[in-house]
């Protein structure tokens, strides 16, 4: 509908963006680092990692199980998941949804609610979730035999004996139906959608994951019970373990949810979508405050050679941070939004570059236009020395944070063996420390493109207006911690 | 027969769980000369610590017209300081790696950065500088301003449950300032001024209005030398005490109702309770919480197991009883309509007061009572996990008024509360007299 003219608007502001890093006028010239007696003292120190060692196995019938050891606290978390996503629907759209849906419904003496009062009861927690890929279920419970191993009991019910009646899929369906209805009217979810379908066309990843309403009404018992057979097996299930269990104990526990599952052929892997050149742009009409923007190129696949490049790369470009390139132009300078991120969600076979922000409806085209010059710019000249050094440092430091928690392990853990990753938390920081701004600006040549960005927005049309040029306090914006030599 | 069984349950309970109750972390206080208490908690699992500096000062704290004030001043804290310029405490302490943010609340605004230990005094002396010498420039606040109205439309004006949440909570306060949103009225924050800040910032960020908060692989003496040498050079300050915000115990019966384009019907119940500052006893907020996990606050709740597992007439069912307010709570329960088995919103309101009158006219059973009480504990043990919720549970306890150590009693408290006491909770607070509805209808503007 909306076309965008990607014109000069950019362009006018673009003078200030080159302006000199200087402090506010009432700072001293002096460095930061000289005006923080903390940063001056601080000790070069590389980041105390906690020591974490991973135990890994693989049983007979093809599972793999990574595992942690954290004593501290009396609790264990255990997560399994299968190749049982959505991607896996073939012509039946819905086929893995209802069938992730009915794992909870029953086990022989059980229905949902008695299977909730008995976690409950526990103290244990229970958890599922569906995406493209794989399906997962996790349980955190006590460590005590009394609490663990009836809720473990539980658990491998759930994901061995199942009861997947034909009752059951008739209430499951009608969930469906409601959270599919529920979906369609979700501007986020809308707006995700249509940049996928533009992204990926034709591709399982493009469709959403709980079908639609009329193939889950045709979804039929003899299909879910043949899917749950061959997606729901020991072959290729991804165990992964952590907290106050000694390795026997985890071992003989990745056993008993193992030994609970038929064995099976594998699942079929997803195809990598095929490259695509085309730039498609989307508007979607809503009534809103803000109107949503999202800009969007295919990524590389977590295996790809260049994929930890371009994360860094993407890091100083949009992290999750408020010092990145688009926060600053976007939020610091101009005030146009709350949050600005350049995303990059991986699949298994596939990822995407997502720029997403929500501004004031008026300043969609002139902040389209701002963005795309912005990752022009960085293409063109890619990170400074200080950007990549800062990143280098903020990865490296962030990493040894995020061992503190049990629930931080695990999530960790758990990427490494969906993504079979080398048996190391600290692998792809120290994979990265070594690379230069020329690698990092021919990676981002070498995949990716300043004029390909589909564009999708969802909001009210209305007059265009130019950018509010960068509020004129802001120059010490620019004013940035030399942190170079003292950060660790 | 029952009650022998659950009895045995509660004991083999009660073993490891009192000794949960034990403070297993070693937890030290201290006050500096210029009144800024600290609060030091050891958790030696990583060579990570988390930083909180929690002021006594929220949204409730504001005077009309000036909704938001807190809020648009904790933004701007981070604008510059007298040792560094505008966004630049940000930048550094994300190139240490650090994690950083900050909060406001309605009795609290709060600043956290979770770091590596040697990098404690950098957070130390820069929170210490923003507290002090914020500069609050005019030129600065404008963009700002823009910033925090961009978050306003993006969490409520844009957001079906943000709304909802603030059209219910201005309805369910009628005598006190909790009605207010945290991120202020556009209309307020459209006339917030930098000398309003300025002002704000004058009174309520006194060191004696603060609590530090540190919790992970630290020792009291490293912290007390760290908290000596930036914070104690501050000087002390006159404090403007807050006063308590009290409800109505009867407000009477209020109702809304709201048209948004969501996919099915919407009904918000909302109580006026006492918190854990305001109830004439703890016992009552241990009970009130029981409840809320009996009711709907967990996945075999009574409303979640009949209404929605059983006669499948919701989809969804929360609720909420949060007791860490200075002043008076409030108890929310929310659920969502089917569209495969359509209800009214007026039939749904009588299914859930057929519930909760049960539990009115018969206490809850020994079993379903130790099922809750088990979930709270084994709740407390998991949000020892992670130290920032630990550290955020001391800093809330202490800001408004309670001490830490008082959280060393919960279990043990938990652990008293009787099947009859839940009954009587439930008799006093879940009356038509104070209670608020929204009922929230389908807008069909798409359609």
């Amino acid at each position: 509908m909306n076309k965008y003219v990607t014109a000069a608007l950019g362009l006018v502001f673009l003078h200030s963006l080159h302006s000199p890093h200087a402090c506010a006028a009432e700072q001293a010239a002096e460095q930061p680092s000289q005006r923080l007696q903390s940063l001056v003292e601080m000790e070069q120190q590389p980041p105390a990692s906690r020591t974490l060692n991973i135990h890994g196995w693989k049983a007979p019938t093809g599972g793999k199980v990574l595992f942690i050891r954290t004593t501290e606290l009396p609790i264990i978390d255990l997560h399994v998941s299968f190749a049982a996503g959505s991607a896996h629907d073939g012509a039946h759209p819905g086929l893995a949804a209802a069938t992730f849906s009915l794992i909870n419904e029953g086990v022989p003496g059980k229905d949902l609610a008695a299977i909730m009062e008995t976690f409950d009861g526990l103290g244990a927690r229970f958890d599922m979730n569906i995406n493209h890929d794989r399906v997962t279920f996790s349980l955190r419970s006590l460590a005590a035999d009394d609490k663990r191993e009836p809720a473990l009991h539980l658990f491998n019910q759930l994901l061995g004996q199942p009861v997947l009646s034909d009752e059951a899929l008739k209430r499951v369906k009608s969930q469906l139906h409601e959270l599919i209805e529920a979906q369609r009217l979700n501007p986020d979810v809308q707006i995700n959608q249509a940049l996928r379908e533009t992204l990926l066309p034709g591709h399982p990843y493009a469709r959403p994951v709980f079908g639609t309403s009329a193939s889950v009404s045709a979804l039929s018992h003899a299909q879910i019970l043949a899917f749950h057979r061959q997606a729901y097996s020991a072959t290729g299930t991804l165990i992964t373990l952590v907290g106050d269990l000694t390795v026997e104990q985890a071992q003989a526990l990745s056993l008993q949810v193992i030994n609970a599952l038929p064995a099976s052929a594998a699942m079929p892997a997803t195809l990598s979508p095929l490259p695509s050149d085309a730039i498609n742009s989307r508007h979607i009409e809503r009534p809103s405050s803000q109107t949503h923007i999202l800009l969007g190129q295919p990524g590389v696949a977590v295996q790809h050679p260049d994929y930890l490049t371009l994360k860094v790369a993407h890091v100083i470009f949009g992290g999750q941070r408020l010092n990145s390139r688009l926060m600053t132009e976007l939020r610091e300078k101009r005030g146009l939004t709350y949050t600005a991120q350049l995303q990059t969600p991986a699949w298994q076979a596939a990822s995407l570059a997502i720029i997403d922000f929500k501004t004031r409806p008026q300043y969609r085209d002139g902040s389209v236009a701002m963005v795309q010059t912005l990752y022009a710019d960085f293409l063109r000249d890619g990170p400074t020395q200080q950007e990549l050094d800062d990143a280098k440092a903020y990865l490296r430091s962030s990493n040894a944070l995020n061992s503190a928690s049990n629930a931080q392990i695990l999530s960790r853990l758990v990427e490494i063996n969906q993504f079979d990753l080398p048996l190391d938390l600290d692998f792809s920081v120290s994979q990265v420390q070594n690379l230069t701004v020329a690698q990092i600006k021919a990676a981002l040549n070498r995949q990716f493109d300043a004029k390909k960005w589909s564009v999708v927005t969802l909001g009210p049309t209305v007059d265009q207006q130019p950018l509010p040029p960068p509020a004129s306090g802001t120059a010490g914006h620019m004013c940035r911690a030399d942190t170079g030599n003292v950060a660790s | 027969m029952d009650t022998q069984r659950s009895g045995t349950l509660l004991i083999a309970w009660l073993l490891p769980l009192l000794a949960l109750a034990e403070p297993a972390q070693p937890t030290h206080q201290f006050t500096l000369d210029n009144g800024l208490k600290v609060v030091v908690r050891e958790d030696h699992r990583a060579p990570v610590v988390t930083s909180q500096l929690w002021f006594k000062v929220g949204s409730a704290d504001e005077p009309p017209g000036q909704s938001g004030l807190s809020h648009a001043l904790e933004h701007m804290l981070f604008k510059g300081s007298s040792k560094v310029c505008a966004g630049e405490a940000a930048s550094i302490l994300e190139n240490l790696g650090a994690s950083q943010n900050a909060f406001t609340d309605k009795d609290v605004t709060a600043y956290y950065q979770t770091l590596q230990p040697h990098q404690l005094g950098v957070a130390f002396e820069l929170m210490a500088d923003m507290m002090s010498t914020a500069r609050l420039r005019a030129e600065d606040f404008l963009p700002e301003r823009a910033v925090i109205q961009e978050e306003r439309r993006l969490r409520v004006d844009d957001d079906f449950n943000g709304r909802a949440q603030e059209r219910l909570a201005s309805l369910a306060h009628p005598a006190s300032s909790y009605g207010v949103p945290i991120i202020g009225w556009m209309h307020d924050l459209q006339r917030l001024s930098a000398a309003d800040l300025r002002q704000w910032y004058q009174a309520r960020y006194a060191p004696g209005n603060a609590t530090l908060v540190v919790v992970g692989d630290v020792t009291q003496n490293t912290v007390k030398t760290l908290a000596e040498r930036y914070f104690g050079v501050l000087p002390a300050r006159p404090l403007v005490e807050s006063r308590t915000p009290l409800e109505l115990a009867e407000p009477g019966e209020r109702k809304i109702i709201l048209h948004q384009p969501i996919a099915a019907p919407r009904l918000m119940m909302a109580f006026n309770v006492p918190s854990l500052m305001t109830a004439d006893q703890r016992k009552t907020v241990h009970a009130l919480r029981l409840l809320n996990a009996l009711l709907a606050g967990s996945n075999s709740a009574r409303l979640r197991k009949r209404l929605q597992f059983g006669e499948r007439v919701f989809s969804a069912t929360l609720s909420d009883y949060n007791a860490l307010y200075r002043g008076d709570s409030l108890f929310t329960l929310d659920v969502e309509i089917s569209t495969q088995h359509p209800i009214s919103l007026d039939d749904a309101q009588t299914r859930i007061w057929t519930v909760l009158d049960d539990i009115k006219a018969t206490p809850p059973t020994r079993d379903e009572l130790e099922r809750v009480r088990t979930l709270l504990i084994a709740k407390q043990l998991y949000d020892r996990d992670a130290i920032e919720q630990q550290a955020d549970r001391l800093g809330s306890f202490e800001s408004i008024g309670a001490s830490w150590r008082d959280l060393d009693n919960e279990v043990d408290e938990l652990n008293q509360v009787t099947p009859e006491d839940i009954q009587h909770v439930a008799v006093t607070y879940l009356t038509r007299q104070r209670l608020s509805v929204a009922h929230v209808l389908v807008e069909n503007r798409h359609e």
